[in-house]
């Protein structure tokens, strides 16, 4: 597969390609906005909505994905499994009332690859307020491994994201997606 | 007879305590908080007036051996003293006292808390010994309700009998071989033991659990208690086979010796131990030439400090006793083949009608040898009295048991072990909680005197010496290097015994002066505050009246309690998982892991075996190994580069010759004794358990049958893949874990997931399986058709509730795999593993406590060699219901979290678990019972000793 590597360049780009390069990266962001707005104070309902039909959403520890371990805390091949989270955590699931907040930061894209699909990173941390709790703790750091695509319309959609995480220890339990 | 005039009321309220004889009875009248009261007066122990003792808390203390009865209610109150004191009936008329001794005293009918009652299945106990630690165990298991078969083999021609009379009392003719018996005949009746006598056990088959008899005959066990005592070591001198020359262990030997000391007139022993210096007290009262010869520099070398000894040879020599230190024995000689006399290496010559050898016993271990049990100078058990063998036990002379407040176990011969454990053990077989704990007391009685010693002193140990006064004798006291007590040795002086039992368990840093008296003795309330700090954790933590219903908080909160789990279970008699042989597969590999608390590190060593060692360098404690896994040729600690092999032998210390000739290691410094702490290992297919206990039995014997079945069925022989880790930290207590998978109750309760979507349907086959310990659990269950999710099924489970089924169903399949009638198991094998087969998303869950409010599980998710990609995929995508995130897993964690805050801040009080009383303890078919987790702390109290 022919890739396009964008990476740190050792002439002076030209102005055009530094726009291009900044939209991109700004585009990404908003998108990452979007999304965390949904999972901190939106619908959670639309998540999946973040997705393509096919697309894969996992959660790591940063010791599985360096070794090729294929486990997730979270392992969603499909928008589907991923409706079935939303629901499940929405109607089912049992949990202590909390707020999460997601900051994100440092997103770089890596390639452009030539059927389109855009490989990314963006670091995050997720703090977490537990209601009966007066302290809000890091829930989870690391940083999403992402593959975008476009819709037909041009926007973007995530064909793949990998939350690797690299505190060691899940405090307890993760309910939310992150 | 009728009522008795006894004393004068105004007279017994000045005294406080009076002795008087009435209708030929000792009978002791109390005056005690404006009541009266009467009892017998004779301690149930040796024979003295209590009146001559001490009054306190409403009991009288015995001046001999302190014994304590209840005045109230004539209870005996623990060790030495086992039997009641009667009680009399009394009245007032006028300024009169009256007692009437036919009938019972107004509070004889006071009962203590009824003590916890057996539930045991077992039917058959046999006891091979029948001395005082067999008959003491009988004993205690009748007494918790124990109402099988007792069969107890003896290889003399006598119930159990007590030794301390036969050196004293028997040999003087004071007492005959009745007076020493251990029970009466009436209550040797009440006690129904199948009594074997003048019989051996020649074989013990483990396997089968059946003993051969020297008869012939053979006999099955249940359970078997090895009480085979000890037997007097033989003297190894020409001339030791002569007649006239004497041991003295059994009944048998005390008379021979007493019929052979009326005729004699010189007596040499051999050996200035207890048992000599009993003797010669006993024939120097019957006048008798008496001379010791010790092979030591002075008496008691092996057990007394050397002020003792000088205080013992002293009192010995001024009743007439001739002793000989540093002696070394030629041979004794004889004429007729009667010894006449003992020839020493320096050419000397003692005259003697009759020798008795005296130095000291070996333990009776051969048939525990032969069986293949731990043996090593004694039986080695735990502080249940429980052997290498699940089934077998052992106590008194023989056992070799961890102190508890010693530097290493060790055995004890003596009396007050004997009865002590004995009952211990007997306890323990039948399922009771124990522990074996007691502080050491032995009493030896000698030239008109009570030599008495508590806790265990070394003959090495710093003492300090308190001087006699008109009243007492004088008193040893032992001290460690950090003058902590350690023992008491007390001459006719029950003050300094009394002021050991309640020093010695505090380990505290003392001033000898204050032991000596040569400093102001503590203050009342300093001694009142040290007695409330040495109460027993058994009295401190009191199970609730509810008794396996409830389970009281500090169980989960408490830090003293976790830390004696930490001491007991985790580094006692456990297999705890730390690993899968998957993840090291080579030489070198190695990961990080724990047991209990305690950081390990498990390594595939050079020869392919696996070998688990503390994380810990034996220089400076740094924890070395940092890297959660990898591959090493040895472990370097980085502060000061002790290296180590990967069996964790040290194998390097920088600098140890020094530079130039100076610094460095000294010269006796020898690598192999600082290695890192070594742990047992033991695996089952492809599963590591290591342990800190010697001599465990194997994993499949620690399973059990019911628990193996399941274990096998997801470690069916397929080589694992290791699919990747979860961890998480749990903020509860880490026995909630387990009582979690072993409360089928809460399944359909919390986990809603399961009934919205139908997944869990009325019909589904269940158990919750305990295997006979209690501490390991299945829980499983089937799919309604037994095997796999039908189309029917799937139709049900989409219609359950309308518009509620899963979009992607596939993810709950379950694909068929395993030899086991359960698409489902849970288990939970004690004390740190979950291993999990949840159709087919596979993994195994390792608690590592940390303290009592928190613990982290470490989740090692896996496949197997063999499974195509897709097969993978579906047990990756089945491992959303598991885990930290899992639609079960999320949830488990977040209960456990509630019902440890719920502690942490509420008022307190107890768990409720009654569910299912039908079922006390155990496996159970309902899925409304909370057996299991019943029978797990019925478990657990007995390893707790609470």
């Amino acid at each position: 597969m022919s890739v396009t590597k964008i990476q740190s360049i050792p002439t002076k780009p030209t102005a055009e390609a530094t726009l291009d390069r900044l939209a991109l990266r700004l585009e990404i962001e908003d998108f990452n906005a979007r999304y965390c707005h949904a999972l901190d104070d939106g619908d959670l309902q639309s998540w999946p909505d973040f997705f393509t039909e096919d697309g894969f959403y996992s959660i790591t520890a940063r010791e599985n994905f360096d070794d090729n371990l294929p486990v997730g805390l979270v392992y969603c091949e499909g928008r589907g499994m991923m409706k079935d989270r939303a629901f499940a955590i929405a109607n089912t699931a049992m949990f202590a009332p909390r707020y999460l907040r997601h900051h994100l930061s440092n997103t770089r894209v890596i390639a452009e690859r030539a059927d389109g699909v855009i490989e990314a990173t963006t670091n995050y941390i997720v703090l977490q307020v537990l209601h009966d709790d007066p302290v809000s703790t890091i829930h989870q750091a690391g940083y999403y491994v992402d593959e975008f695509c476009r819709t037909e319309t041009g926007a973007l959609l995530l064909q793949k994201r990998i939350c690797v995480y690299e505190n060691l220890m899940i405090p307890n339990a993760v309910v939310l997606p992150i | 007879m009728g009522w008795l005039r006894a004393i004068s009321v105004s007279e017994l309220q000045e005294k406080g305590c009076a002795a008087v004889l009435l209708n030929g009875l000792n009978v002791a009248l109390f005056h005690l908080d404006g009541d009266y009261f009467a009892t017998g007066n004779v301690c149930t122990h040796q024979f003295a007036l209590l009146t001559e003792g001490h009054v306190e808390d409403g009991c009288v203390e015995c001046p001999l051996h302190q014994g304590l009865f209840d005045i109230r209610t004539g209870k005996a109150q623990g060790s030495p003293v086992t039997k009641d004191i009667p009680t009399y009936a009394v009245k007032v008329e006028d300024d009169t006292l009256y007692v009437d001794t036919d009938l019972p005293g107004q509070n004889a009918t006071i009962t203590e808390p009824e003590a916890p009652k057996t539930t045991t299945t077992l039917s058959t106990i046999v006891i091979v010994g029948a001395g005082q630690a067999a008959g003491r165990a009988a004993e205690a298991m009748r007494d918790a309700g124990f109402g099988g078969t007792i069969c107890m083999i003896g290889d003399e021609a006598s119930a159990p009998y007590e030794r301390p009379p036969l050196s004293k009392a028997v040999l003087m003719g004071a007492a005959n071989a009745d007076a020493s018996a251990l029970f009466s005949s009436d209550r040797l009746a009440t006690l129904n033991i199948d009594l074997i006598t003048n019989t051996r056990v020649d074989n013990l088959d483990r396997k089968a659990k059946v003993l051969s008899l020297s008869d012939g005959k053979t006999v099955a066990y249940d359970a078997l208690l090895l009480a085979t005592g000890a037997r007097a070591r033989p003297l190894p001198v020409p001339g030791a086979d002569l007649k006239g020359v004497h041991y003295l262990r059994t009944l048998d030997d005390a008379t021979r010796l007493k019929t052979a000391l009326e005729k004699a007139q010189s007596l040499v022993i051999i050996g200035a131990g207890f048992i000599g210096l009993e003797v010669a007290s006993s024939a120097r009262h019957m006048g008798k030439t008496v001379t010791i010869l010790e092979r030591e520099e002075r008496v008691m070398t092996r057990v007394l400090p050397e002020t003792a000894s000088t205080i013992i040879a002293q009192r010995a020599t001024a009743q007439g006793v001739n002793i000989h230190v540093g002696v070394q024995l030629e041979k004794l000689s004889g004429t007729g083949g009667h010894v006449d006399s003992v020839l020493l290496a320096n050419g000397d010559s003692i005259s003697a009608d009759l020798v008795l050898v005296g130095i000291g016993a070996i333990p009776n271990t051969e048939l525990a040898q032969e069986a293949g049990l731990s043996v090593r100078d004694g039986i080695v058990v735990d502080a249940q009295g429980r052997t290498s063998d699940a089934h077998i036990w052992a106590a008194g002379d023989v056992a070799r048991y961890p102190h508890a407040r010693y530097d290493g176990p060790g055995r004890l011969e003596s009396w007050h072990n004997a009865e002590e454990q004995g009952r211990c053990a007997g306890r323990s077989m039948i399922g009771l909680p124990t522990d074996y704990s007691a502080l050491p007391w032995f009493w030896s009685d000698q030239f008109g005197g009570s030599i008495q010693v508590v806790g265990i002193p070394q003959s090495t140990n710093k003492t300090a010496l308190r001087e006699g006064t008109q009243s007492e004798g004088p008193a040893v006291f032992c001290l460690d290097e950090n003058n902590r007590l350690t023992a008491v040795i007390g001459f006719d002086n029950p003050t300094a015994i009394s002021l050991g039992r309640k020093t010695i368990p505090q380990q505290k840093s003392i001033d000898p002066a204050m032991l000596t008296g040569s400093s102001p003795q503590p203050e009342q309330n300093d001694l009142e505050e040290q007695e409330s700090e040495e109460m027993s954790i058994s009295n401190r933590y009191r199970w609730p009246d509810a008794g396996a219903e409830a389970i009281p908080d500090w169980v989960y909160t408490d830090e003293t309690i976790y830390e004696r789990e930490v001491e007991r279970i985790f580094h006692g008699r456990t297999w705890n998982y730390v690993a899968l042989e998957a993840e090291i597969p080579n030489t070198g590999d190695f990961v990080r892991s724990n047991v209990g608390p305690t950081p390990v590190v498990v390594v595939r060593g050079e020869n392919g075996e696996i070998n688990v060692f503390e994380n810990r360098c034996a220089h400076r404690a740094a924890e070395f190994c940092r890297e959660k896994r990898g591959n090493a040729t040895e472990f370097v600690c980085p502060y000061h580069q002790w290296t180590y092999d990967l069996e964790g032998n040290l194998s390097g210390v920088p600098f140890r010759r020094g530079v130039a000739g100076k610094g460095g290691m000294g010269k006796d410094f020898k690598p192999e004794d600082h290695g890192v702490k070594k742990l047992f290992v033991t695996t089952r297919r492809g599963v590591v358990f290591a342990s800190f206990a010697e001599g465990m039995e194997s994993i499949e014997d620690y399973m059990g049958p019911e628990i193996l079945t399941d274990f096998d069925a997801a470690f069916d022989g397929r080589k694992l893949k290791i699919l990747g880790y979860y961890r998480n930290t749990l903020p509860g207590n880490w026995k909630l874990y387990h009582e979690n998978l072993k409360d089928p109750y809460h399944a359909t309760l919390l986990h809603t997931f399961l009934v919205t979507f139908g997944l869990l349907v009325a019909g589904n086959k269940s158990e919750m399986i305990c295997d006979a310990t209690g501490r390991h659990g299945t829980m499983a269950s089937a799919k309604s058709d037994g095997k796999k999710v039908d189309e029917a099924t799937r139709k049900e489970m989409r219609a359950y509730r309308e518009g509620m089924g899963l979009n992607e169903p596939r993810f709950m399949d379950f694909i068929e795999e395993f030899d086991s009638p359960w698409s489902v198991t849970m288990q939970t094998i004690w004390p740190n593993l979950i291993v999990q087969r949840e159709m087919n998303t596979l993994g195994v869950r390792q608690i590592v406590p940390q303290g009592p409010h928190s613990m982290i599980m470490n989740w090692t998710m896996f496949g197997y060699e063999g499974d195509d990609e897709e097969m993978t995929r579906h047990r990756l995508r089945q491992g959303n219901l598991m885990g930290p995130a899992g639609f079960l897993g999320l949830e488990d964690n977040e209960a456990i979290k509630f019902v440890q805050d719920g502690m942490k801040h509420s008022s307190g009080g107890d768990h409720l678990v009654a569910l299912d009383p039908d079922t006390p303890t155990g496996t159970s078919d309902t899925l409304i019972s909370e057996s299991a987790i019943r029978g797990m702390y019925q478990y657990w109290r007995k390893e707790m000793g609470l």
